[in-house]
């Protein structure tokens, strides 16, 4: 029953109607190609604008301000090194276990009032900054005020790239540079909380 | 050739080795060999002569500022231009101007002889919506090819495709349908 459908079907298939188009299609084809060759030809021939007659004025006189560039961000690099910071604390957590409950609470008991590293809001060196004024004994050792200064120079040289981009771009050997310094800091900020906690 | 070129003012290398020291007669004789092509492209994308030179300017100040990062690897107007474009996509999108649009248009006859001028065309091209107007520029124009402008409108190569032969409809159809003195 289904094979006779199927012939049928094959042979009316076979037996469809034919159609044809509108009468005009070919001059609407022809008019447009037309059309388009004579817009081809014409657009050597657009005309040609100027700028505004005080416009070099105007770029001289931005040549001679400064870039304000980067100040937005400067903004942005605490918050992105914040952040950056926070998504990684579960996992200096668990890779150091130097690194207790007992002690956080501690800490938290002692500075309650928005000092603590899961502050949100808080920069952590801001925090390291914060906790070391209030007379942390592992402030003053010789090794953390090291690695403190390495902290703040890996930050500066860290300002100094962007600058470098915000004046001649980047490429991917300044973004691996940028990154790389980007794990330095993260791992000697890693340093100065584990001697903080020790 | 490279005579000739002397004869007519210093080469493109010269004057970016010369910006480069921050030569402010350099950068005066840069603007100047580029300011109308480039203004052109820029008012040809944005269709306001105020966005335009704000635009301009900017994008001077940026050429002059990141001449560090140009390496000859292409011609310096072709550098110029990325920047140029880039600046002017972004008033655009910022502007929110860039909209898809693809309305159905009727395919009209055209009678008799093409009388309109590169004047009716330029008008034309500037009431083209700005989406297909920014793909028709970039294409028809400047030369780009479809892959280089999805990159810079932020868009697929389909769409800069489709973009374009609606640019071209709506044009066909704009100039067929104007009225030339």
């Amino acid at each position: 029953m289904n094979k006779r459908n199927d012939d049928i079907v094959s042979t009316r298939l076979k037996e469809l109607p034919t159609h044809a188009p509108a009468d005009g299609l070919w001059q609407l084809i022809e008019s447009a190609l037309d059309m388009e060759d004579a817009i081809s030809k014409r657009i050597a021939d657009l005309p040609e604008y100027s700028p505004g007659i005080n416009m070099w004025e105007d770029i001289e006189s931005g040549l001679s301000v400064p870039d304000q560039s980067n100040t937005k961000r400067w903004y942005l690099l605490p918050a992105a090194a914040a952040v950056l910071f926070l998504l990684s604390l579960p996992w200096l957590i668990q890779r150091n276990s130097g690194i207790i409950v007992e002690t956080e609470i501690i800490l938290s008991e002692a500075e309650p009032s928005g000092s603590q590293i899961g502050n949100d809001e808080a920069d952590p060196i801001d925090v390291i900054e914060n906790l070391c004024k209030t007379g942390t004994p592992a402030c003053q050792s010789a090794n953390f005020r090291e690695k403190f200064q390495l902290y703040m120079e890996l930050d500066n040289e860290l300002r100094q790239l962007e600058t470098i981009i915000d004046r001649v771009g980047d490429s991917p050997e300044i973004i691996q540079s940028v990154i790389r310094i980007e794990n330095l800091k993260s791992n000697t900020l890693q340093e100065l909380i584990q001697l903080i906690y020790s | 050739m490279k005579s000739q070129q002397r004869e007519h003012g210093p080469t493109d290398r010269e004057l970016v080795e010369a910006c480069l020291e921050n030569s402010r007669q350099a950068q005066r004789a840069l603007y100047e060999k580029f300011k109308i092509q480039l203004y052109t492209l820029v008012y040809r994308l944005v269709n306001d002569h105020d966005a335009g030179n704000d635009i301009i300017q900017d994008a001077f100040i940026e050429i002059f500022r990141s001449m560090k990062s140009f390496r000859f690897e292409s011609s310096l107007y072709t550098w110029m231009r990325t920047i140029v474009i880039r600046n002017a996509m972004s008033y655009l999108k910022k502007a929110s101007r860039l909209h898809l649009s693809e309305d159905e248009i009727p395919e009209l006859p055209v009678q008799g002889a093409f009388n309109f001028t590169a004047e009716h065309l330029e008008k034309a091209i500037l009431s083209l919506p700005d989406q297909a107007r920014s793909v028709f520029v970039l294409i028809e124009i400047e030369g780009y090819k479809h892959r280089e402008v999805s990159d810079m409108l932020n868009i697929s190569e389909g769409t800069s495709k489709s973009q374009l032969n609606y640019a071209r409809k709506l044009l066909r159809t704009r100039l067929a349908t104007a009225q030339y003195e």
